[in-house]
């Protein structure tokens, strides 16, 4: 059977250090009202001025190389920055794709013109960028993007249209998944390649959508016969696929995918230290286990990763089961405060539970749903 | 594990699948039963970690004989500086009473117990077999009736609730082997048994059932190591790490038994067919030395103290996980 690799990483002191000064820069911002916690922060608190803020910090594309604007700090330091700042419920979403996806990509696929130019501007949390894999008929089956690309005598043309982009509409860039050339039979993951779309150009129109408590916070942006220069092409033509797999395993197996709602439950718990009954501790008990497994897992993962070894199944298991947590802080912190009057609440726990609450359906759903991730993990036991 | 530990431990459980006797004195020849013992007093000197492999390992197998509770004896006497008699040693599960009940007391020759801050070994003459939810031999004993065959003074770290830790990580590992065994037999039927003219692993409904196996096992093997990081000769283990091990892998037992036998059908509820035997043993190592409910309760307990300066803190300054 495959076994699935979690390497342990111990903590060390450098890490520690590391973590206060996060938490001492959050605290300051905190006391100035430079933010308000909120759950599910990666995705919908967004403040651009927060995001240059840990730009100038050097929290931001924190292992990229120094001549692009970034830091060469190990993996595990900028996970202990990201665990901190998705703790604290801190507004980091403007940034965050790039940070976390878009800027590897273009190290990994971009031409020295991209990295030179783009790079220094997203690790100073200037530049923001947009995921383009959904389309209105591709969403679990991404391999049925329409979006195509055709070459001219000066680069590409691109025509279609992508869908649910978060933040699209504050970014500067999109890195667009297209079909360059047709499906060879059933196998429609031949023929796509990736596109550093820059979303100023003539052509390209970002289109807000309401989500469940009428923010705009994703949007469909269309692509008429815009005209991209040679070089945006990213990878490889006809690489498309394998560089998204690549770029989902940073995307599923972060901190971001267990602590969404982390910050709910210490805001509860400031208020129920003491108070809980045995069903009570027995309760967060469990939650602490949990989120502690979550944790070693994430970092065994943040480990491999660092050394190149591919850890796509392992990303989807700490997915699937760090969602499935976050909604489950959400029941038990309901549970938990059943027992205590509204008024007694601490100030903006109510509203910070109602807005855990409208975000919640969100997350088993966004960087690949429970059920493909359960798809995945079954296809590597060898059942598919 | 070191590869070499392990392929002889595979070839030992493989030769004497249906021969206690025989597995037993294998293991004892291989000096694999006295693993966690320290080369100075006689025994094999392997690391924590190897010896917590082995005992994982030998969960998965058919044959049920003491290994756990003699490798656990064996590094108790040694942070006592004592020396550990040959043959099968079991451990009390209760050391607060003269009452106790020992898996194995009916075929093992000794038993070990931690009685005011000291280590008691007695040779077992009378045990009596209890019927127990899992499928390995339970026996009470009466420790009044025994004679102490060697006491040591246990070191000052060694309380009452470091014995209980100790014996909740290795049935964690325990409980992490026995899961294992049963996601592989259960791919295994799956991939073989036929339905609707399609073996079983065709069916999404089923593929979903192993993937949440799959990841019930991985998040308790991730917590267990988590806790196997924090154990050593001279200290206590991290007990919230311990306790986070216990709660994990007790509470994926009980999803993962379930989906197997869901998974199975009607074969896997067959006293023959070996599924069963390895959710007994699950049933009965989640309840020992704390169950899920015991070992969360303390963690809630720790991380809501009201002197605590948050959550966040608590978790993310924890030094092991
Ligand atoms: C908040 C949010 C932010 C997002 N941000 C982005 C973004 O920035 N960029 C981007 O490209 N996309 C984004 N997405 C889109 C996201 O990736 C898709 O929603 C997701 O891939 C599912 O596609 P779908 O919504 O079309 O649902 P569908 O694929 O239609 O799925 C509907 C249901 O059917 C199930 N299903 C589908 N196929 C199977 C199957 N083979 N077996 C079993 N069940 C199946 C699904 O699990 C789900 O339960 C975002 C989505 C959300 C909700």
């Amino acid at each position: 059977m495959q076994q699935f690799n979690f390497p342990f990483v111990a903590t060390n002191q450098e890490e520690m250090q590391l973590r206060k000064e996060v938490r001492t820069f959050l605290k300051a911002e905190l006391e100035s009202d430079g933010y308000q916690p909120t759950a599910d922060c990666w995705m919908t608190a967004v403040s651009p001025e927060f995001s240059e803020k840990l730009g100038a910090q050097g929290w931001l594309g924190m292992t990229w190389p120094k001549e692009y604007g970034g830091h060469e700090r190990s993996t595990l330091e900028r996970l202990i920055v990201t665990e901190e700042l998705l703790a604290a419920g801190a507004p980091v979403a403007a940034h965050w794709i790039a940070d976390r996806q878009t800027g590897q990509q273009i190290i990994n696929f971009g031409t020295e013109e991209q990295k030179k130019t783009l790079l220094p501007k997203m690790a100073a949390g200037k530049s923001f960028a947009a995921i383009g894999m959904s389309e209105p008929q591709a969403g679990s089956d991404l391999a049925a993007v329409r979006t195509k690309a055709e070459k001219t005598d000066t680069g590409w043309r691109l025509n279609g249209r992508k869908i649910w982009s978060t933040g699209a509409h504050l970014c500067d860039h999109m890195i667009v998944l297209a079909r360059t050339s047709p499906a060879e039979g059933r196998n429609r993951q031949i023929g796509l390649s990736q596109f550093l779309v820059p979303l100023k150009a003539p052509g390209v129109e970002v289109s807000g959508i309401d989500d469940i408590s009428n923010h705009v916070h994703f949007n469909e942006t269309l692509f008429e016969d815009v005209d991209l220069s040679e070089d945006a092409l990213l990878g490889k033509e006809g690489n498309g696929w394998a560089q998204c797999m690549g770029e989902l395993a940073l995307e599923r197996s972060g901190p971001e995918r267990f602590l969404s709602t982390f910050i709910l439950l210490e805001q509860a718990l400031s208020s129920l230290r003491g108070k809980l009954d045995d069903q009570g501790l027995i309760t967060l008990g469990q939650l602490i286990a949990k989120v502690r497994s979550l944790r070693i897992m994430s970092r065994g993962i943040a480990h491999q990763l660092a050394q190149g070894i591919p850890s796509d199944t392992e990303a989807a298991m700490v997915k699937a089961l760090g969602n499935a947590f976050e909604k489950e802080v959400v029941t038990a912190t309901r549970r938990l405060l059943s027992n205590t009057p509204k008024t007694e609440w601490p100030a903006g726990l109510a509203a910070l539970l109602d807005d855990a609450v409208l975000k919640l359906p969100a997350n088993t759903l966004r960087g690949g749903t429970t059920e493909i991730l359960r798809g995945i993990i079954a296809r590597q036991l060898g059942m598919r | 594990m070191d590869a070499l530990i392990a392929d002889t431990a595979k070839r030992i459980y493989t030769d004497h699948a249906e021969d206690k006797t025989g597995l037993w004195q294998a293991l004892e020849e291989n000096g694999l039963s006295r693993a966690w013992i320290p080369d100075e007093l006689d025994g094999t000197g392997l690391e924590l970690s190897d010896g917590f492999a082995l005992i994982r390992q030998s969960a998965g197998e058919l044959a049920s004989v003491p290994f756990a509770e003699t490798l656990l004896a064996g590094y108790l006497l040694a942070t006592a500086g004592a020396a550990t008699p040959d043959g099968q040693i079991t451990i009390a599960s209760s050391t607060h009473d003269s009452m106790s009940e020992a898996p194995f007391a009916d075929s093992a020759e000794h038993v070990l117990r931690l009685h005011q801050n000291t280590l008691e070994v007695f040779k077992i003459d009378n045990a009596v077999a209890i019927n127990n939810v899992g499928s390995d031999s339970l026996a009470s004993i009466d420790f009044s009736q025994l004679s102490v065959v060697s006491s040591h003074k246990a070191p000052v770290w060694l309380t009452q609730d470091v014995y209980q830790q100790l014996g909740a990580v290795v049935r964690a590992a325990q409980l992490c082997g026995a899961m294992q065994y049963q996601l592989e037999l259960t791919l295994e039927h799956t991939s073989t048994r036929e339905q609707f003219g399609r073996p079983l692993t065709k069916f999404q409904a089923i593929q979903h059932l192993l993937a949440e196996m799959a990841g019930e096992l991985a998040t308790s093997s991730a917590a267990l190591e988590g806790a196997i990081q924090t154990i050593s000769f001279d200290a206590a283990p991290d007990a919230m790490a311990v306790a986070c091990a216990k709660a994990r892998a007790s509470e994926a037992a009980d999803i993962v038994s379930r989906h197997a036998h869901q998974a199975h059908g009607a074969i896997g509820y067959t006293g023959e067919y070996t599924l069963g035997r390895f959710s007994r043993r699950l049933w009965q190592w989640r309840e020992d030395f704390g169950n899920e409910f015991y070992w969360s309760k303390l963690l809630g307990q720790q991380f809501s103290r009201t002197d605590s300066s948050g959550l966040t803190e608590d978790i993310f300054g924890a030094i092991n996980g």
